[in-house]
């Protein structure tokens, strides 16, 4: 056990043999990354929505510290767009007070089939949770959709999320991803 | 106050319990900083505008920032427009800049525009690089200028779009990330 400490502010702690940041960490530095993925391509029923809708439950998270702030970059490409919105968006574990809704679809119901060839659509962007606003600990990553009518029967796509060559015989096995920044 | 030094190299400095980082090793990430807009708003039409930014404090000379927008808005308007990344040293507000002042832009962020249903959320994405300013209060932001100064012009109708547009919205929020990365 050794701290690196600058007038008994601890910049760097040791614990056996693992390194880790002190709870003073410079604001600003990035912490801890943690990256979930899915490429398995998915046909069954979206429909849904809700308070706690969950699609895909991306994987749990670390946060190190309470006064961090949590940052997600997210991906995941489908086929055949359905609902115009829906309120698609990420949420830490199934607080609904920790849904963020910086992820989004461009709608456009647009050459959604060209001979057998599904044009690709995605639910992109970013979220944040700013500082201190989730604890320190293991969380969970979920993503889902809460449409802001209320509305259980809503979904970005209709065929597939994550699609294949069983979507346009060109393709490979696309996939999701979600890209977790712990900052302090 | 105390400093952990390599040479004549601040690493680390601590004041009033504060810790904070400087000359780490090139390439790496010193300071990651979010602009959030979480507000619907309507950004005006201009031959040049602009649809969010925040400033940012830098914190050494010889770093470049990266930039990373993914902003939503709502209702088809120009086209096209120029979008672009824009930045300048202090936190005047965009409209109080004159023709004199200097606006660095770099056009490197996109919508799609397809005309397709009135109501879809647009993306405004863009990967963007900085490496012209000093040290100091910075203004970040994304936003417009046309190619042939047509001044009826802006990407979409409102930004951060809500239930007020379609029913099924929740209230969209919108991001740029900052990474300052030692040179």
């Amino acid at each position: 056990m050794a701290d690196l400490q600058l007038n008994g502010i601890t910049l760097f702690t040791e614990s056996g043999g693992t390194v880790s940041f002190g709870s003073a960490t410079p604001q600003g530095m990035i912490i801890n990354v943690t990256v979930h993925r899915d490429f398995t391509r998915d046909s069954s029923s979206a429909s849904g929505g809700g308070s706690t809708h969950t699609n895909w439950a991306c994987g749990n998270f670390t946060k190190q510290l309470s006064t961090s702030m949590i940052h997600a970059n997210f991906h995941m490409p489908f086929v055949d767009d359905s609902s115009g919105v829906c309120g698609t968006g990420l949420r830490i574990d199934n607080d609904t007070t920790l849904w963020r809704y910086g992820i989004n679809y461009n709608y456009h119901n647009l050459i959604q089939n060209d001979s057998g060839d599904w044009s690709m659509q995605a639910i992109h962007g970013q979220c944040l949770w700013a500082r201190g606003v989730v604890s320190a600990g293991v969380h969970a990553m979920n993503f889902g959709w809460y449409p802001g009518n209320g509305s259980t029967s809503e979904s970005p796509w209709s065929r597939a999320k994550n699609p294949n060559s069983s979507d346009g015989a060109r393709n490979p096995q696309h996939g999701s991803s979600v890209v977790i920044m712990e900052i302090a | 106050m105390a400093e952990i030094k390599l040479g004549n190299k601040t690493i680390f400095s601590e004041s009033g319990g504060t810790l904070t980082a400087h000359n780490l090793p090139k390439q790496m990430v010193i300071n990651a900083h979010v602009i959030h807009n979480n507000t619907k708003s309507t950004p005006s039409v201009g031959s040049h505008g602009t649809v969010m930014s925040g400033t940012y404090t830098k914190k050494l000379d010889d770093t470049h920032l990266y930039l990373h927008a993914s902003i939503w808005g709502v209702g088809h308007y120009s086209g096209l427009c120029g979008t672009c990344f824009y930045w300048y040293p202090g936190n005047a507000s965009y409209t109080s800049r004159s023709g004199t002042d200097i606006i660095y832009r770099s056009v490197a962020c996109h919508y799609c525009y397809h005309g397709s249903w009135t109501v879809p959320n647009m993306d405004l994405l863009g990967i963007g690089r900085v490496t012209n300013l000093s040290a100091g209060l910075c203004t970040i932001g994304v936003g417009w200028a046309t190619n042939n100064n047509s001044t009826t012009t802006k990407p979409f109708n409102e930004l951060n779009p809500n239930s007020s547009n379609e029913a099924r919205n929740q209230q969209s929020e919108s991001h740029i990330i900052i990474y300052e990365v030692v040179v």
